[in-house]
């Protein structure tokens, strides 16, 4: 679904990913993995468009990523935010409209109450906190159940309940045919939901294959542990 | 919907929610009706000068030993001294008690006693002695006399145009300069709105998630479509209180000269009205394109001032459109963007702007409209996710082939 060639990246002369290429098939979750400043955020912007690649392709379904284009893409990215002054269910319903849902406002105020913010639907998104924001935020990226899901960090500052039920919208997204992408520093995370994974390093592919493959090649250690000896000195 | 029309829908009800909005858009108009509104009240006719001015119920004394009122009003009461005033007035038989200095030709002094609980804020007790002299002395002059002593001559200017036909400058520009004047006002009212209209979309941190379910193109466009609308709005809201005011206040003397004045020129106002539209697309690129340059509020209102001068560039110049042949100035003023609007619509108000310019000039303003509307949606695709200062680059670049 996702092919990566060559990709590189270069802000005011320095250059942050190198030849980079891989490869993410339909209906996989995939981690996308690295220490802080290795790239990863940087590949998504250029995958989405966001970023024009210095040099490289990085295609979906075969073509540069165009949101005009018909494949539904959700991205959870890293730098999150919502409209400061509109109503939770305005804001859910826009995206809806946007994304083409034929229901937004039944949609939202379904999935409002699953995430137990279903006394919120008419509240200021400026009223709630960052979890709460943050729910919202994955429910705009489930919504029309996407093709391509990209998740940069979805659990990050979540208790171990919410992440639990983070966890398991993103496992139903997946059950029901979505490609996931997935940004994250909970190896436990990648272990436990990826097929397969890419380690960044220094702007290049570290290591690059199935869950299996990569402890295999690392002599059978944990993701925490492979993290460790990979970037171990990195400042995290 | 298309998503143009679904950005459009929520930008333009997000900015009907505001108060904000509200305030600006009725200020304008409620302003014009409040100023006619007022002038209406306090326009005293020639006639209000030869009748004696109301007393109403209140007790007023006077010692005027000059002889200053010539024909008292029968109300008034005559007081012995300045003394005996001074203690009715405190013993309550005199509400008010003027005296009129002794030395009064070289002191020009009324001095006035009233009583403080009854006065207020507002003592109108000396606007009444200037009344009650005024109509004194009025009372022996000959109505044609005070209309000189008012200054309240109406002049009549007849132009004769080249043919010796008669025309009016002034009489043909009001129409067209009211039409620059709503130009004005939309700017000022929707040049901080459409600024912010993209600088929102990064301060929020929304723009990176918003750009996967609609282009930069077709949001920008939807943004600055929904402002423009209500720009619309505005312009109507503006304009029909405008006549409503002119219909309603049109026995007053102010408006009714003013109505009398016009020439209603359709060649100038729909050229005015046909620039204005172009201007205000063309502003509002530029607006919004200094929006996706920066990444706060606070940054972008720092160089949406440049705009500003811009536009407002013209009114130092302004001798050069209304009268005399066009020089370089002219020139340059009518062509550079974003002065162009102001310096056209004047031009072209005072009959200085021949057919072929004004043609030209809405021409370049469409493509300069369409450009920095081009240019936007480039710059707010590029730097969407950019969180700190872009500078402007305006040296030739591979990109503008893109154009």
């Amino acid at each position: 679904m996702i092919e990566v060639k060559n990709f590189r990246m270069t802000f005011n002369n320095k250059t942050v990913i190198r030849d980079l290429s891989f490869e993410v098939k339909k209906g996989e979750i995939f981690g996308l993995l690295g220490s802080n400043g290795s790239g990863k955020t940087t590949t998504i912007r250029a995958l989405l468009n966001l970023y024009t690649p210095t040099a490289g392709e990085l295609l979906i379904n075969g073509k540069p990523f165009d949101a005009n284009a018909d494949v539904i893409v959700g991205y959870l990215p890293e730098e999150r935010g919502l409209y400061k002054k509109e109503t939770v269910i305005d804001t859910m319903v826009y995206f809806g409209e946007l994304k083409g849902l034929k229901n937004p406002r039944e949609w939202s105020a379904n999935y409002l109450e699953r995430v137990g913010l279903g006394d919120k639907l008419n509240e200021k998104t400026e009223k709630l906190s960052t979890g709460q924001q943050q729910k919202v935020q994955l429910g705009i990226c489930i919504m029309n159940n996407p093709e391509l899901l990209i998740l940069d960090e979805p659990t990050k500052g979540f208790d171990p309940v919410n992440r639990k039920l983070l966890m398991n919208i993103i496992d139903e997204a997946h059950k029901k045919g979505a490609t996931i992408i997935m940004i994250t520093h909970y190896m436990d995370e990648v272990e436990r939901l990826c097929d397969r994974a890419i380690l960044l390093k220094d702007g290049k592919a570290y290591a690059y294959g199935t869950i299996k493959d990569i402890k295999k090649k690392f002599g059978g250690k944990s993701f925490d542990e492979i993290f460790v000896e990979v970037y171990g000195g990195v400042d995290e | 919907m298309s998503k143009v029309g679904i950005v459009f829908k929520f930008e333009a009800i997000r900015q009907l929610k505001k108060p904000t909005f509200w305030i600006s858009l009725l200020l304008f108009p409620l302003g014009i009706f409040a100023a006619i509104g007022l002038s209406t009240l306090n326009s005293v006719g020639i006639e209000d000068y030869l009748t004696s001015p109301e007393l109403g119920d209140k007790k007023i004394g006077i010692t005027d030993s000059v002889g200053l009122v010539k024909e008292a009003p029968a109300e008034l009461i005559s007081v012995a001294d300045e003394d005996a005033g001074r203690e009715q007035v405190k013993n309550g038989e005199l509400d008010i008690y003027y005296h009129v200095a002794d030395d009064f030709a070289t002191s020009h002094k009324i001095t006035i006693y009233d009583r403080a609980a009854d006065t207020g804020l507002f003592n109108t007790n000396s606007f009444l002695i200037g009344q009650i002299l005024k109509s004194s002395v009025y009372s022996k002059l000959s109505p044609e006399d005070i209309v000189l002593v008012e200054n309240a001559v109406e002049y009549e200017t007849i132009d004769l145009d080249e043919n010796g036909n008669q025309t009016s400058v002034l009489g043909q520009a009001i129409v067209p300069i009211a039409i620059l004047a709503i130009f004005y006002i939309l700017i000022c009212v929707f040049g901080n709105r459409l600024t912010m209209a993209l600088v929102e979309e990064k301060e929020n941190r929304i723009s990176e998630m918003i750009l996967t379910s609609v282009s930069a193109k077709n949001l920008v466009i939807g943004k600055i479509l929904s402002l423009i609308a209500l720009g619309f709005l505005q312009m109507v809201v503006f304009i029909v209180p405008a006549v409503a005011a002119l219909i309603i206040y049109r026995d007053n003397p102010a408006i009714s000269g003013i109505l009398a004045q016009i020439d209603w020129d359709p060649v100038r106002i729909l050229g005015n009205f046909a620039l204005l539209l172009v201007s205000y697309f063309m502003f509002a690129g530029a607006c919004t394109l200094v929006g996706s340059l920066m990444p706060t509020a606070r940054d972008a209102s720092q160089y949406i001032g440049i705009v500003m001068v811009g536009v407002v560039l013209p009114l130092i110049f302004m001798n050069n459109f209304i009268a005399g042949e066009p020089n370089i100035v002219t020139y340059i003023l009518s062509y550079f963007p974003l002065s162009s609007p102001i310096a056209l619509m004047m031009r072209n108000a005072f009959g200085n702007l021949p057919p072929y310019e004004l043609v030209l000039g809405i021409i370049e303003l469409g493509i300069a409209s369409v450009i920095v509307l081009r240019w936007t949606v480039r710059s707010f695709q590029k730097n969407a996710i950019n969180f700190s200062v872009v500078k402007p680059h305006f040296g030739p670049r591979k990109s503008w082939k893109k154009f």
